[in-house]
C-alpha cells in the first residue's frame, strides 16, 4: 500500500518533535509507524482512524531518551536563548512605551490588546514559555498562553483586522488566524468550529469561532498566541481582560 | 505488562536472535508483530525496546542489516550474522537452559 506523501511527511514530522534525530534511524521509526497504519488498515480500521491512533502514539512516546541526548540539549539551549532574547524584546517593548500593560502601541502601530474569550474572568491554565509538553512530554516553547473555558465559549478577535488562514492540523485543531497589521497577527487552535472565512474583515470583540478541544488537546481550552513580526510574544503582556 | 517488562530485559537480546534464526530476515515491526501473535498478545515489544536492541546486536556484529525499498520508504532488514552464528547459538542455548532450571525451582512441569 503506498501512503500519500502528506502521511508520511506527518509521521516523519512528529517524529522529529518528539526528540528522534533525523538519519538511518528515523527512517526506521517511519517505516515502523507506516507499518502499524498498515496492520490496522489491515484489520479494518479506517485509514483516517488507523493514520489518528498512530500519530497519537508517536505523540505520547518520549524518545528524547535514545540516544538523542546531545540534540535535546542542543534545542533546549536554543529554546533557552530564544525565551531570554523574547524576553528582552518585550521587556524593551515595555521601556519603550513607558507603561505599564496592556500595551495599545508601538511605534504608532496598534496592537491587538483585547481579551479573546467572552467570558472574562476565566483561569490561565499554561503560561508562554518553556514547558513540559502534556502529551509529548518534551521540553517545547509553549507559544502562547491556555485560557481554560468551557466548550461553545466564544472566541473573540483581540483586534481589528482580516482572516488570514483557518484549517485544521493534528496538533492546533481547528484554528483562526487574524492579520491585524503590518507587525501583529494572532492565532486562536483547538477550537471546537470556526464561525468565519478567509478574508473576512472583524473587529475587536468580533466573534470569530467557539472554544473546544480539538486537536493535540487534553481538555477545553482556547491556545492562543499574539505574534509579533513573526516572532511569538508573551499574549499576557499585551491583554486587557474585558472588565 | 510492568513483569513482562523485568523479565524482557535480560532476555531480549536472546529472543531477537532466535527469532531472526528461526525466520531469516526481518525488520523491526515485523519482530514486533511475530513476539505479539507467538504470545497471544501478552508480549507487546514497544518501539523502544526493539530498535535499540536491534541496532546493539548489529553494533556487536552478532546481525547484520540491509536496506530494501517498500511502498516509497525504506525498510531496515536483519539477518543473523553467518560467522557469529555459533555465538548466536550459544546464547540461545543458554537462555533455554537457564528457562529450563526456571521452571525446576518454579515446580513447573516441563
Amino acid at each position: 500500500m503506498n501512503h500519500s506523501s502528506e502521511v508520511i511527511k506527518q509521521v516523519r514530522e512528529l517524529l522529529i518533535t518528539s526528540g528522534v534525530s533525523e538519519g538511518e534511524a528515523l527512517e526506521e521509526m517511519v517505516d515502523h509507524y507506516l507499518c502499524d497504519i498498515e496492520s490496522q488498515i489491515g484489520e479494518n480500521i479506517s485509514p483516517q482512524i488507523a493514520i489518528r491512533k498512530t500519530l497519537q502514539n508517536i505523540a505520547r512516546t518520549d524518545y528524547s531518551h535514545q540516544a538523542n541526548a546531545k540534540r535535546t540539549n542542543r534545542s533546549l539551549l536554543a529554546a533557552i536563548m530564544g525565551i531570554m532574547l523574547l524576553s528582552f524584546m518585550v521587556y524593551k517593548v515595555a521601556i519603550e512605551t513607558k507603561d505599564d500593560a496592556p500595551i495599545e502601541f508601538v511605534q504608532n502601530i496598534p496592537v491587538p490588546h483585547g481579551w479573546p474569550l467572552e467570558e472574562a474572568f476565566t483561569q490561565i491554565s499554561s503560561k508562554f514559555g518553556i514547558r513540559q509538553h502534556p502529551i509529548l512530554m518534551s521540553l517545547v516553547l509553549h507559544k502562547g498562553v491556555d485560557i481554560k473555558a468551557k466548550i461553545g465559549t466564544s472566541v473573540l478577535a483581540t483586534g481589528d483586522g482580516v482572516i488570514k488562514e483557518t484549517g485544521f492540523t493534528e496538533k492546533a485543531g481547528k484554528y483562526i488566524i487574524v492579520e491585524h497589521n503590518a507587525r501583529f497577527s494572532s492565532r486562536f487552535n483547538h477550537l471546537a468550529s470556526v464561525e468565519v472565512s478567509v478574508n473576512d474583515r472583524v473587529f475587536k470583540g468580533s466573534m470569530i469561532g467557539k472554544v473546544g478541544n480539538s486537536g493535540m488537546s487534553t481538555a477545553p481550552h482556547l491556545h492562543f498566541e499574539i505574534m509579533d513580526d513573526n516572532q511569538h510574544v508573551d499574549p499576557l503582556t499585551y491583554l486587557m481582560p474585558n472588565l | 505488562m510492568d513483569s513482562n517488562k523485568k523479565f524482557l530485559n535480560g532476555t531480549l537480546n536472546t529472543i531477537v536472535l532466535a527469532l531472526l534464526k528461526d525466520n531469516g530476515k526481518m525488520y523491526g515491526y515485523e519482530i514486533c508483530q511475530k513476539t505479539k501473535t507467538k504470545t497471544d498478545n501478552s508480549i507487546l515489544l514497544t518501539e523502544g525496546a526493539i530498535y535499540p536492541t536491534l541496532h546493539r546486536l548489529e553494533k556487536e556484529g552478532l546481525i547484520i542489516s540491509s536496506k530494501e525499498k517498500v511502498n516509497g520508504r525504506t525498510r531496515k532488514y536483519y539477518s543473523i550474522n553467518v560467522s557469529s552464528i555459533q555465538e548466536v547459538n550459544s546464547q540461545i542455548h543458554l537462555l533455554s537452559q537457564f528457562t529450563g532450571h526456571l521452571r525446576a525451582l518454579l515446580n513447573l512441569s516441563t
